[in-house]
Parts: C-alpha cells; sequence; structure tokens
C-alpha cells in the first residue's frame, strides 16, 4: 500500500486528536474556574434567612423592647410534584386545619398555575407564631416529613416598644430593616441583629428548586437579648416626676439619672420632652437626644462637691479652715470679681461655705489647690474624658487651664464655671465622692442572653480608679449631708431615710454670648441613704421660666422620686412578709416556694421564718430551693446551680411560674431540665401543668405569656 | 505512533499462531469499554428524568443484540461482503425512500421509520452499506479511480443516498457520507490534484461561512496550490471557479437552510448570539464539560447533567456527561480509547493486502473519524452544533448496531489479514 497516503492519513488522524485534546484542556483546566463559577450561577439559587432580632428586659426581667414575629409561609411547587393528588389533598387539610384558612383559597394557590418562577407560592403573610410552631412540630414528624416537606417559612421581625415612651433614650430605636439607629439598639446593633442564615437550593434548567443543597446552607442566629441596668420601676418614677416639674416651671427640658453609686449600673435615664421609639421620625432631633450624655453644661455650684473633695485630698483645707467670704464680692483683679449673692458672710468653714453654697469661698479655695493640682485632679476625675458608658453619642465635655500657675479660671471652675462637662461626667464625679472614692465606668447593659435563653456575657462594674481616699470621702458625704439638713437643699431631705445632696443654680452658658442673665440651669443631685449609699440621683432642669433656684424647683424632684424609690423598695418587703405571715397564721407553717426571687429577698424571707440559709452557686435569682423541715434549713440554688438541683432533688416538682416575668420562668424550666414550650413574651398568665405537681419524664410544659 | 504500527509490521512478519493473531483484542476492548462507558453516561443523563430511565435499558439491550449481530459479522467469510454490497445497498436505499414517506421527525431531521415498537434510522444502516458498495465498485478490475467514468461511477454511488438524506435535512449525515467518498476515493488510488479539486471546494465554503478573512486566506492558498500543480492553465482557472461558485452556492444555501441549522451555525460564530435560543445547547455543554475540571464532579454528581440543563443530552451531547462528571481524565481517557481503536483499524487496513478489505476498513475509520471529531468538536465549541452522535456511546439503537457490525467488519479483516480472498 501507499506509505505516503498511510503518512498523510495518520497526520489528518493524529492532528484531530490533537485539536480536541488542546480544546478540552483550554475548557476543563485553563477555563475551568469561569465555567465552574457559570455553572453555580445557574445551579443554585441562594435565599436569606433573616434572624430574630433579640429583645431588650430591664433588671428584673421585664419586657422594654420586644420582637414581634411574623412569618410567612410558602409551597415549592417544584417539589409539590413529588405528591400524589391524594396525597395533596391531604396537605391541604392539613393546613386549613392548623391555620384555620380557607380550603379554597389554598386548593387554588396549590393547584393553580403559579407563574413565579422560582416555583414559589406564598400560602400564608402573617401566619401567628403559635400556627408556625405547630406546623414546624407536625414538619418535623416522621409521618408528615414528605408531605410537608414543600412547605416553607420565610421569618421577618419587628420590633415592639411594649412601654411606649418608657426609657427611650436609653432603648434608642430601630429603622423599618430593624436597624439600631440610637440608644442600645445602635451600640448593640450587631449583638441584638443576629446572624442572617441562608439556605441554597439547587435549581434545575427551568429554574425550579430541586432540594437544598445542606452543606452551603447555614441556619439563621437569633439575635442576642439583653437585660439593661434599667429598673422599670424606678424609670416610671423618674419619667414621671420630671415631666411634672417640666409643666410646671415651663422650661425648656429636663432630665433625671438614677444610678447605683457602687457599681455605676444606671438604674433610670430620662429626658423630657421624650419621644415614643415606635414613631421616632416623629420628633425632633433635639428630642431624640440624650443629653445625659451629648450635650455639655457648666454645672455650676454642684461641681463645688468636686473642689471640696480635690482640696481635703490635697490636705488644703481642714474642717476647722476659715476662708474670708469677703462680704459677698471678691476682686480677684479689676476687671474680673466674683460675688455670692444672697449672704455677705465675713469667713466661713468649707462645712459652711457648702451648705450656703459661697461662690467666693470656693473659688479661694480653688486658688489654693493650685493650677496643677486642679488640673491632675480633674483629670483624674475623668473630665473632658468620655465615661466611656456603652450608649452612643457621648461627648467629652472640655475645660480651659493653662500650665501657668496664675491662670485665673481656676477660680471659676471651682465653683462650676468655666468647665462644660455632661451631665453624666457630673453623676460619676459625685459616685466616687459617695462611694469611698473610687471612679466607675458607667453601664446600662447587665446580660446577654444567646437565642437560646443562656447567659453569654455579665457586665461586672468595672473600677477605673482610685480618685480620692475613703476618708475624704466620708467627711464629703457627711457635709452632703448638711446640706439637705441645714443649706440649701432642705427641701430635698427624704420622709424616711437619710440623703445627702448638692443644689446647683448656673447660669446659662450661650456660645458666642457668654452667661446670660435670667437663663439657668438648675439641678440637684442627692443620694440616699448616707451611710450606704443605695442611690444616686440626678435632677437637672434647663431654662425654667417660673422659679429658678434649684433648691426651690431641683431638690423637691428629687425628695419625690428618692421617696417613691425608698417607698417602692420598703413596700416589696412587706408585701413578701405579709403574704408569708398570713399563710404563717393560717395555721400551717408552710415555708414559701420562693424561687424566682431576687436572692436578698429570698434571704430576708427565709429569716422571718426563722430558717437557716444556704447558697450554692452564683447569681441573682434564686431558681430552685432545698427545704429541710427537720433542721429549719433552706439551700437556695442560684443561677448557674442547675447540675445539684438535678443530683439532690430527686421528686422534681413543678414550680408556680404564673406572674413571673418569662425570662425567669424559663431559667427555672431550664434549671428543672423539664422540656417546655414557650409562647409570647412578658409575663407568663398560663402554665399547662399545675404547680406541685411531680415531674415525670415525659412531662412537656407550655407556658404562655401576655 | 507510526513506530508503534510498525512494530506490530515486523511481528506481523513471524508466524503467528493463537488468539491474539485471530483477534484484535485492543480493538475489541476500546469498543467494548466505550459501550460501557456510553451505558453509563446515559445511565446518569437519564438519572433525574424518571420516564427516560427506559432508555438505559433499551440501549443495555442495543449493546447486547448488537454484539450477537457483530458475533455473526465477525465470523463471516470475508467473501460474503462482497457478495452482499449490492443488494444491501439497494436495501438501504428502499429504506431511505421509505423514510421520506413514512418517517418520524425527530429534533429537525426527518429519519425515522417506526416499525411498531422498533425504531430504525435508515441513514446509520446506509453509512455502511454505502462503504460495501464503494468498495464492491474499487475491487472491479475495470475500474480506474483516475478515469472520469470511474469518479462518476462512484460518486453516484454516494451521491444517490446523499441526496436522500439531504432531503431528510440530516446535513451532519450527509457530511459523513461526504467523508466515506472522500476518504475512500483517497484510499483507493485518486490522484493527489483530484483529491484537492474535491476537498478545495468544501474548505473554501466553510472558509465563507467563519467570514471574510478566513475565505481570502483559503483562497489564497488554493491559488498556490494549483500554481504549485502546474496544470493546464484553463483547467487551474475552472477549478478556481469551482471554488468561488461553491463559496455561492453556500452563501445561498445558507440562506435555504432551515432556520434551526442557520441559527446553530450564527451561534457557533457568535456563542451569544441567542444564549437562551438557538445557542442555548452550545453554551450549556461548554460549561458543563469545562466545570467538570480536572478530576469531574463525579458520576451522578454532575449539576448541570443532573439538573437537566442540557435538553436531549443522551443522544447528540452524551460527552458533556463525561466531561462533567469524569471531568479532563476521563475525557481523555475517552479519547484514548478512540484513538486505540482507530489506530487499530489503520493498522489492520495496512495489513490487509486486499484493496476491497482496506478500502472498506479506512472508510469506517472515516465514519468514526468524522463523528468523533464532530461531535465532540461541537461539545466543546469548535464546529457549529451539527447533530451527529457520539460513536459507541450515544443513545440510539440504529447507530449502536451499525457501528459494532462496522468493528466486527474490521475485526473479520484481521482474522484474514494476508490471506487473498
Amino acid at each position: 500500500m501507499n506509505e505516503k497516503r498511510l503518512i498523510f492519513l495518520l497526520i489528518v488522524f493524529f492532528s484531530f486528536f490533537v485539536i480536541l485534546f488542546i480544546r478540552l484542556w483550554n475548557i476543563q483546566i485553563k477555563m475551568h474556574e469561569n465555567y465552574h463559577n457559570y455553572a453555580l450561577a445557574i445551579t443554585e439559587s441562594t435565599e436569606t434567612q433573616m434572624p430574630f432580632r433579640g429583645e431588650i428586659y430591664d433588671r428584673n426581667g421585664n419586657l422594654l423592647a420586644s420582637t414581634k414575629k411574623i412569618f410567612r409561609m410558602y409551597v415549592d411547587k417544584s417539589m409539590l410534584r413529588n405528591l400524589s393528588k391524594v396525597e395533596k389533598d391531604t396537605l391541604i387539610k392539613i393546613l386549613y386545619t392548623v391555620t384555620g384558612n380557607n380550603a379554597n383559597t389554598y386548593n387554588s394557590r396549590l393547584k393553580g398555575g403559579g407563574k413565579d418562577e422560582s416555583g414559589i407560592v406564598y400560602l400564608e403573610n402573617d401566619l401567628s407564631y403559635d400556627k408556625y410552631l405547630k406546623l414546624i412540630e407536625l414538619k418535623a414528624r416522621k409521618s408528615y416529613r414528605n408531605l410537608l416537606a414543600c412547605i416553607g417559612f420565610e421569618k421577618y421581625s419587628k420590633r415592639l416598644y411594649t412601654n411606649n415612651v418608657l426609657a427611650a433614650h436609653v432603648l434608642g430605636y430601630v429603622d423599618k430593616n430593624s436597624r439600631g439607629l440610637d440608644g442600645v439598639e445602635k451600640y448593640y446593633d450587631k449583638i441584638l441583629q443576629g446572624t442572617p442564615g441562608k439556605i441554597v437550593y439547587r435549581k434545575d434548567a427551568r429554574g425550579l428548586r430541586q432540594g437544598i443543597i445542606v452543606e452551603k446552607s447555614t441556619e439563621a442566629v437569633d439575635g442576642y437579648d439583653l437585660e439593661l441596668t434599667i429598673d422599670r420601676e424606678i424609670q416610671k418614677i423618674l419619667e414621671d416626676e420630671i415631666k411634672i416639674v417640666y409643666e410646671e416651671t415651663k422650661a425648656n427640658s429636663t432630665l433625671g439619672l438614677v444610678i447605683d453609686p457602687n457599681t455605676g449600673e444606671i438604674l433610670a435615664l430620662a429626658n423630657y420632652p421624650t419621644f415614643n421609639p415606635q414613631e421616632y421620625y416623629k420628633y425632633s432631633d433635639e428630642v431624640r437626644k440624650n443629653k445625659a450624655i451629648s450635650i455639655i453644661y457648666d454645672p455650676g455650684s454642684t461641681f463645688k462637691t468636686f473642689t471640696l473633695a480635690t482640696a481635703f485630698e490635697l490636705n488644703k483645707i481642714k474642717l476647722d479652715t476659715l476662708v474670708s467670704a469677703e462680704r459677698g464680692l471678691f476682686k480677684v483683679t479689676n476687671h474680673m470679681s466674683i460675688s455670692d449673692d444672697h449672704f455677705k458672710f465675713e469667713m466661713l468653714t468649707p462645712a459652711e461655705a457648702l451648705i450656703y453654697s459661697s461662690n467666693i469661698v470656693f473659688a479661694k479655695i480653688g486658688k489654693m489647690i493650685g493650677v496643677e493640682n486642679m488640673n491632675n485632679s480633674l483629670m483624674k476625675f475623668g473630665f473632658g474624658n468620655l465615661t466611656g458608658i456603652d450608649l452612643p453619642g457621648e461627648v467629652r465635655g472640655k475645660f480651659v487651664l493653662s500650665n501657668k500657675s496664675d491662670d485665673l479660671n481656676v477660680y471659676w471652675i471651682s465653683h462650676g464655671y468655666s468647665i462644660s462637662i455632661t451631665p453624666l461626667q457630673l453623676v460619676m464625679m459625685y459616685a466616687a465622692v459617695i462611694n469611698g472614692g473610687m471612679l466607675l465606668k458607667p453601664f446600662v447593659v447587665k446580660r446577654i442572653f444567646n437565642d437560646k435563653d443562656v447567659v453569654v456575657e455579665e457586665f461586672k462594674p468595672k473600677e477605673i480608679r482610685q480618685v480620692i481616699s475613703k476618708n475624704t470621702s466620708v467627711i464629703v458625704k457627711a457635709l452632703l449631708e448638711k446640706v439637705v439638713l441645714e443649706g440649701t437643699g432642705r427641701k430635698a431631705k427624704l420622709e424616711n431615710v437619710s440623703c445627702g445632696g448638692k443644689t446647683g443654680t448656673a447660669l446659662k452658658y450661650f456660645e458666642n454670648v457668654g452667661y446670660t442673665k435670667g437663663k439657668y440651669i438648675s439641678s440637684f443631685i442627692g443620694f440616699f441613704p448616707v451611710d450606704n449609699p443605695k442611690y444616686l440621683i440626678l435632677i437637672k432642669i434647663d431654662s425654667p421660666k417660673s422659679g429658678y433656684y434649684a433648691g426651690e424647683i431641683a431638690a423637691p424632684v428629687f425628695k419625690r422620686v428618692g421617696d417613691k424609690i425608698w417607698q417602692r423598695d420598703h413596700q416589696m418587703i412587706e408585701i413578701n412578709k405579709k403574704m408569708y405571715t398570713h399563710k404563717h397564721d393560717s395555721g400551717r407553717k408552710v415555708f414559701p416556694d420562693l424561687t424566682g426571687n431576687f436572692v436578698d429577698k429570698a434571704i430576708e424571707t427565709a429569716k422571718s421564718f426563722d430558717v437557716k440559709v444556704e447558697l450554692t452557686g452564683k447569681g441573682d435569682i434564686v431558681i430552685g430551693q432545698i427545704y429541710d423541715s427537720k433542721h429549719k434549713k433552706v439551700i437556695f440554688l442560684l443561677d448557674n446551680s442547675s447540675e445539684n438541683l438535678h443530683k439532690e432533688g430527686n421528686n422534681r416538682i413543678v414550680p408556680s411560674l404564673v406572674g413571673l416575668p418569662k425570662k425567669i420562668a424559663v431559667t427555672k424550666l431550664k434549671s428543672l431540665q423539664v422540656p417546655f414550650v414557650v409562647e409570647g413574651t412578658g409575663y407568663v398568665v398560663y402554665q399547662s401543668i399545675k404547680p406541685g405537681t411531680v415531674i415525670e419524664s415525659d412531662s412537656l410544659i407550655r407556658i404562655r405569656c401576655n | 505512533m507510526i513506530k508503534f504500527l510498525q512494530l506490530n509490521n515486523s511481528i506481523k512478519e513471524k508466524v503467528e499462531t493463537g488468539i491474539t493473531d485471530k483477534l484484535d483484542f485492543y480493538l475489541l476492548f476500546s469498543s467494548v469499554l466505550l459501550i460501557v462507558f456510553g451505558l453509563l453516561s446515559i445511565y446518569s443523563s437519564t438519572y433525574n428524568i424518571l420516564p427516560l430511565h427506559i432508555n438505559f435499558y433499551k440501549q443495555l439491550i442495543f449493546a447486547i443484540a448488537g454484539i450477537g449481530i457483530g458475533l455473526i459479522v465477525y465470523f463471516l467469510p470475508p467473501k460474503f461482503f462482497d457478495l452482499l454490497s449490492i443488494p444491501f445497498y439497494l436495501f438501504s436505499l428502499f429504506l431511505l425512500i421509505l423514510v421520506i414517506f413514512f418517517g418520524k421527525k425527530v429534533s429537525g431531521n426527518q429519519n425515522w421509520l417506526t416499525f411498531g415498537f422498533i425504531s430504525l434510522q435508515p441513514s446509520e444502516i446506509a453509512k455502511f452499506a454505502v462503504i460495501l458498495a464503494l468498495a464492491h465498485l474499487f475491487n472491479k478490475e475495470y475500474f480506474n479511480i483516475n478515469s472520469i467514468k470511474g469518479f462518476l461511477m462512484s460518486g453516484l454511488i454516494v451521491a444517490v443516498p446523499t441526496i436522500l438524506i439531504i432531503f431528510q435535512k440530516d446535513i451532519g449525515t450527509a457530511l459523513v457520507f461526504f467523508s466515506i467518498f472522500v476518504f475512500g476515493l483517497f484510499w483507493s488510488g485518486l490522484s493527489a490534484f483530484s483529491v484537492f479539486v474535491l476537498i478545495s471546494p468544501a474548505i473554501a465554503s466553510f472558509a465563507s461561512i467563519l467570514g471574510i478573512i478566513p475565505l481570502l486566506l483559503v483562497l489564497t492558498l488554493i491559488i498556490l496550490i494549483l500554481i504549485y500543480f502546474k496544470r493546464d492553465f484553463f483547467l487551474s482557472l475552472g477549478i478556481f471557479a469551482l471554488n468561488l461558485s461553491a463559496v455561492v452556492i453556500t452563501e445561498l444555501l445558507f440562506h435555504l437552510l432551515s432556520p434551526y441549522q442557520v441559527n446553530r451555525i450564527k451561534n457557533f460564530l457568535d456563542p451569544n448570539f441567542d444564549p437562551l435560543g438557538s445557542g442555548y445547547n452550545a453554551i450549556q455543554a461548554k460549561i458543563a464539560v469545562g466545570s467538570g475540571g480536572l478530576f469531574g464532579k463525579g458520576f451522578l454528581a454532575g449539576s448541570q447533567t443532573q439538573l437537566k440543563f442540557i435538553p436531549e443530552q443522551w443522544t447528540d451531547f452524551i460527552f458533556c456527561v463525561v466531561g462533567e462528571e469524569i471531568g479532563f481524565l476521563g475525557s481523555i481517557f475517552i479519547l484514548i480509547l478512540y484513538f486505540i481503536l482507530i489506530s487499530r483499524m489503520i493498522y489492520i487496513a495496512r495489513t490487509n493486502d486486499s484493496l476491497f478489505r482496506s478500502s472498506i476498513v479506512i472508510m469506517i475509520v472515516s465514519v468514526f473519524l468524522t463523528h468523533i471529531f464532530i461531535n465532540i468538536g461541537m461539545t466543546i465549541g469548535l464546529v457549529p452544533v451539527i447533530g451527529i452522535p457520539l460513536p459507541l456511546m450515544s443513545y440510539g439503537g440504529s447507530a449502536l448496531v451499525t457501528n459494532i457490525v462496522m468493528i466486527a467488519t474490521a475485526l473479520n479483516f484481521y482474522a484474514a489479514r494476508n490471506r487473498y480472498s
């Protein structure tokens, strides 16, 4: 045969294969990435699963901001094809039995031509949480799994501020996409938001979903819940009172702050005028502004406490030091004088100067302290710096004091002028002065609970630095009590408890204008009880129009707020006592179930029964108790001691949950390790198993909150 | 590769005994493996389409039946092929005429005959019939390929079934017939100049589809080759005119082609011409193969295949399954199997001294080569989408049985090599 033709044939044959090889190499190796991505793009469709926003509770588990869970139910038509006609009818029957909707609606939507490309047809747009839970439960059952596989849910969350305006400036607000815009909502936005999940579907050539790619799909993690340091009841008291004084004095605005001076926890924070976070957009920026941290003012006389504490700390003065009060007018230079308008004293002790609030004496004490010391002390107390509170929009404030020892500003700063501070800075200064000298970091969020109601983070009081000695603190505290007993703060004196405090009537400073006659900021800052202060309260009234002396208008507000808080604390103890004594009187010595109470209250009650108390675990809330009637002994189990309970309490008993905040009820049930279902939020209004019933291995407790 | 053939050549000269002398295991095993891979690919491509699971079993039955028929063919005395050639040819022409009147249309091609529950594609059978008829003609003592008469006679044998097939709008198969014709004449000694005259108009018309620059390049090349052959000036001019008229006819035909064929060509030239319409298959096939990567996505795990992105994949786009699910390595493995298959057939053609037998095998080679190149080429965007199946792998009984019969013929001739018939 012709060799040449054979070779030619072989060349053609060989080159065909080489061409194919090169092309395959190009497509499958070189361009693989492109084609791979393209293939993914056309075979997968991703659906974002939005998490529910976390809820916000007060320190006692009362709901402040809740999340309404809204569900949409849809059917995936591409999966519906796998069902027979009989199965479809069963499916429709199940759906309308649960939802109570009309069967015909489902019929037409399931069987009719849904034109949605993805094969998704929505059946319900606003499915309640109840019904959603039922359907999910059904879907999880083996017998219904295949039938309900084509049913899916999309969830949405809507923020509801359950107490209207309450704590508006602490909570802040969210936009319509549930993104935090202010307050705690903004500061903890990421934590509240949660992590979106996604469902990645396989999509066929017609765009129909062909099941879920499990490896690529992730569950949404719901946002975490916050427990604030805010006490709802104190907040309410404070808001009511600053509203009243706002109306009485026709002020520009009023502000109140209640903190625990030993921990830095903000117990209440209120501004008036206030706003409803639900409709935040209807209010002006000025109203929405949290003036406790984002405005600065010259504090005036309330600042004298700082000067006094500094002077005592540095041993510049003693209790018996006499300072000339210059008969009411002190010429510092030819152009500058400081006056006391309402009295003309010769000489004053520091105590008297504080009681009568002498500007001249404090100016002089300031000079005695000296510029350098004053500067250091101001910095030590954190002025000109952020307090570091966990709220957005805090400002630093400022003061001008040069390094020159003859800076005249020292005369002014020492009685509260030429220095701009935030109300919170003032409060934190007082807290340090009365708590033994420790400057604390203020905070509003106490604990963070994850989506399974487990505490993931607990904020402990944070000490910044010791600013004055304990001794100085005791002295100044005692002098502040005198102010209330004998001085300008007499109208602040509380009914049943010792208290101390200081008035401040400051001329308002306007940028470019200076201090303006007739425009005042009246404030009173006080604390109680004096021995071991539990509450520190600031009342601040901006530009009152009828009356302006702090001692006349701000001190009474402090009194009303303080009395009410004290009364509340006292009443609760009384109520508890009465309740248990009543039982006691009825002849049966039944030791009450104290689970769910705060630990200090529980101990108090137990003592009233002459019962010895032992504590296990750490935490604030009693989540279980073991009562030994023979030895008159009770063991309280606190938050994280559930394991012990499980071991020791052989016959676990269903506790009474009705009336408890949801959070506490849930904690209790968790500690008992009973399966349970919770519906709704707020307070428990119903529990499916009666209290006192012994928990069986198959018990399931259903509780409903309202 | 030539070495490989020569090596075998030297072995041939020794006196061989035993089974390897009677049976070409390379050819047999590569064919069987290809059929197996074809079956697996059909299984995978219909895996998610419940009513079409049956295709796998149908193909399996066809393969078994085909191997049965192949066994008979393998054991036929070689002279039978000569005896049967003309009756078989006439029979296939009869079927082709029948299909024009009673044919069933499948995806644009009207080339199916249905007898009860068996569907037949006469164009597949006609391929082998034409091969036998041509070989019969080449074997005649009076036949001279380089005479006008000889050329016209062989041309007639191919033209009649080709025209009948063009009637059925099956351009792909018509192309295969042309390929058989060229390879057959080339192997039986048609002068190089004549081969050039035969092929050049086809190349020129293809170039005209590609665009003006490729066309000018090809025409220049034709002029250079004409100068090289130094034939009579007017003859050369005439041949050049023939090429030009081929170009003109192509342009005219382009307008006469059915719209889907025009679109297929437009899509080949510009893959994004109509990505969701007529260009859809070409794009999706490339995505499937390209996304397979080096190792592929695994059997039954190709997203594009399983999610039905390539319509009718089990027929003409079966190579997508290979490319996507077993990747570049799998694709190369399949290419190597085809490579072995064809090189063994070329070896058989070379070792058969009978022109009748060797030209049959070479024409079988032409059928396989054309099918493989066009089919895989269209899957990976090398050539326009021309609907012809991948030999031994694509779903289709007629094609599978015909291909097995052709392999069996080659195996028969392997056993009969160096024997004069």
